[in-house]
């Protein structure tokens, strides 16, 4: 009952409600028909001046556009222009420099020519008016002048030194500026340094026909010459070598190879006595044993050579003593024999081979001794002067050459001596079976 | 520097080339010519006195010389060998000696022949290098004092004399020497061959007769 009569209440507010709001609708409908027409119009207005707006921005906007683009233009221009004046800038610079190098340049250049061509008496002029390339054209100038003046064969009054020492004038032939020949009346010849610009005569080779040959401007097939570098150092005479500087070349190893030379041909000289007292008779002593022994008179044989000395003798002595022997014992009795005199024959044989052997050894080791000498001067003094070296080497050769020269007599006589030997020792053997068949022969 | 033409030169040119060529190596030069001289000769020698003659084996010979006796040609050592061998067998067989010893006696000479100038020909050999490089160190000298005066004359002593010096007796020294060394071992061969031959022509007679 309860719910019934709420929705009876509820209806009846709707319905009242319902009453007064379509009382009011009519005046709503009207007012916001007003008000509508009021913000169309504001909204058209708004819309227009929008429209107003965007075109001016856009036109502003284009033409700010414009103008950084020409802005734009004008920097690059502007920094292209600065790229080109800064390696313009470099360039100039660099030329700058260049140009002052060359000025040091050519300045040591004529500087040097200056002094190069002073001692020749020949001036560059040394004023600021003249520019570089002046200077660097009088110097060239004058240095080809002076050059081709010196390269020629020129000849020229001038006075040199005999090699006793007299002072003598004369023509003086310069080939170049290399070599000199004098002639004078006292002599003529190639001409070496004396020291500050004086010339000597040299006196290692007769080249006097060479000088006036030189002099006359004649053509000749071989021209002795003594070539130098500069007048003002002195150069010494060659002395024709004697065997005693030879010796003192070779130093003390020099003197050992020299002492067992002479050993060695001493030996060879008592070998060779040897040889001749085994050899001489030997036909001699044949000869007659044959004859005796062909007709079996033995005793006779050994009779008749009992004059006889030296080793074959000896073997052919003591084979007729043993002769009737029988054979194998008469055989053993000559080896023996021939043995023992081998000793003899054979003495110094090998002694004086050893001593070929070691003299080029003793040379080598000479050779040695002096090349380190040479070399300890040089660490010493430098390779500045070539004297030092190659005198030092040609002393060290020394010893090679002594070695060699007592190395191959020695050698070439040695062995023939023991060739001889040989042959010896083979025409005893040779002979003493000769006897004893002939003597088996007889007996038959 | 002296350049082979091609025209033919005289033969009194020829020598005075040859005598200026050896002058450019000094003493040394002439040393050298004479140790080649001698060397030839020896090596000529040699060759005749090896000249085999025969061919084929010792048996052969043997028998040949046996059958044909004095009619057998000689041609060459081992032909005077065998017959000098046959002959003392005869002898040996006559006195009733040892025939090997009787034979290796009478052949003694042969070995001896056969070994000629053998020891000269090898010193020769020897030798040759040992004075070329004599000549070269005193070629070398001179070019040493030469550089130390520093005079270039070119005759006399001289830096290029002293090193034409140097260079031609080394090569002469070689040029003496190599050929005799190769020619020298043939003909040891040669020599020792016979050597073989003669025992083995001592051992053939020997035992051929004892059987």
């Amino acid at each position: 009952m309860k719910a019934l009569s709420i929705t009876k209440l509820f209806f009846t507010i709707v319905t009242f409600v319902s009453l007064s709001v379509s009382l009011q609708a009519g005046e709503l409908e009207r007012a916001y028909q007003k008000e509508y027409a009021f913000l169309k119009a504001q909204k058209a207005e708004l819309e227009k001046r929008l429209e107003i707006d965007t075109v001016q921005q856009a036109n502003e906007l284009q033409a700010s556009k414009e103008k950084v683009e020409a802005l734009q233009a004008q920097l690059l221009e502007v920094s292209e222009k600065t790229k080109v004046s800064s390696e313009k800038l470099e360039k100039l610079s660099k030329m700058l420099a260049e140009k002052e190098d060359n000025g040091g340049l050519t300045g040591n250049v004529v500087n040097q020519a200056r002094l190069a061509l002073e001692p020749y008496g020949v001036k560059i002029a040394d004023v600021n008016t003249t520019n570089d390339v002046e200077k660097i054209k009088q110097a060239f100038g004058r240095s080809i002048t002076l050059y081709s003046e010196l390269s020629s064969l020129r000849n020229e009054k001038g006075a040199f030194y005999l090699p006793d020492g007299k002072k003598v004038q004369g023509d003086i032939v310069k080939v170049g500026n290399i070599a000199a020949y004098g002639i004078a009346k006292e002599a003529a010849g190639a001409l070496a340094p004396a020291g500050d610009g004086n010339y000597k005569l040299w006196n290692a080779v007769g080249s006097s026909d060479d000088a006036k040959a030189m002099f006359a401007k004649e053509k000749t097939e071989t021209i002795d010459i003594f070539a130098y570098e500069n007048l003002d150092k002195e150069v010494d005479y060659v002395t024709e070598k004697t065997f005693v500087d030879t010796m003192e070349d070779g130093g003390i190893i020099g003197y050992i190879i020299f002492a067992l030379g002479l050993f060695g041909l001493v030996l060879l000289g008592l070998r060779v006595i040897n040889l001749m007292r085994a050899s001489t008779n030997v036909q001699d002593i044949t000869q007659i044993v044959v004859e005796k022994v062909e007709s079996g008179k033995k005793d006779e044989a050994l009779d008749a050579i009992k004059g006889f000395e030296g080793s074959t003798a000896r073997v052919i002595k003591s084979t007729l003593r043993n002769i009737d022997k029988n054979r194998e014992h008469v055989e053993d009795v000559i080896m023996e024999n021939i043995l023992n005199e081998s000793t003899q024959i054979d003495k110094f044989g090998s002694f004086v081979l050893v001593i070929a052997a070691v003299a080029p050894l003793m040379g080598l080791l000479g050779t040695v001794t002096g090349m380190i000498e040479t070399f300890e001067v040089i660490t010493e003094f430098g390779t500045g002067d070539p004297k030092l070296l190659s005198g030092g080497i040609s002393a060290a050769l020394v010893t090679t050459m002594q070695g060699l020269i007592v190395a191959i007599p020695l050698l070439l006589i040695g062995n023939l001596l023991s060739g001889w030997a040989q042959s010896i020792k083979d025409s005893m053997e040779q002979k003493a079976l000769h006897i004893v068949n002939l003597y088996e022969k007889y007996r038959g | 520097m002296r350049s082979i033409e091609a025209k033919m030169l005289s033969p009194f040119e020829l020598i005075g080339r040859f005598v200026e060529l050896m002058n450019t190596g000094g003493v040394v030069m002439w040393v050298l010519f004479i140790l080649n001289f001698f060397l030839w000769y020896g090596l000529g020698y040699r060759y005749f006195i090896l000249n085999r003659g025969t061919k084929g084996n010792v048996r052969r010979l043997i028998n040949k010389h046996e059958k044909r006796g004095e009619a057998q040609a000689m041609r060459g050592m081992l032909d005077y060998a065998v017959a000098d061998a046959l002959q003392a067998a005869q002898e040996a067989k006559e006195i009733g000696a040892n025939m090997r010893k009787h034979i290796s006696g009478v052949l003694l000479p042969y070995y001896s022949d056969v070994n000629s100038y053998r020891i000269m020909i090898r010193t020769i050999v020897v030798l040759a290098p040992l004075v070329g490089l004599l000549g070269t160190v005193m070629g070398m000298i001179e070019t040493f004092d030469a550089l130390q005066s520093s005079s270039m004359f070119a005759q006399g002593a001289s830096i290029s004399g002293g090193i034409s010096k140097a260079l031609f007796t080394t090569e002469l020294g070689l040029v003496v020497a190599v050929p005799g060394l190769i020619i020298g071992r043939v003909l040891d061969r040669k020599a020792e061959r016979y050597e073989l031959e003669f025992e083995q022509i001592t051992d053939i007679i020997s035992t051929k007769d004892a059987e």
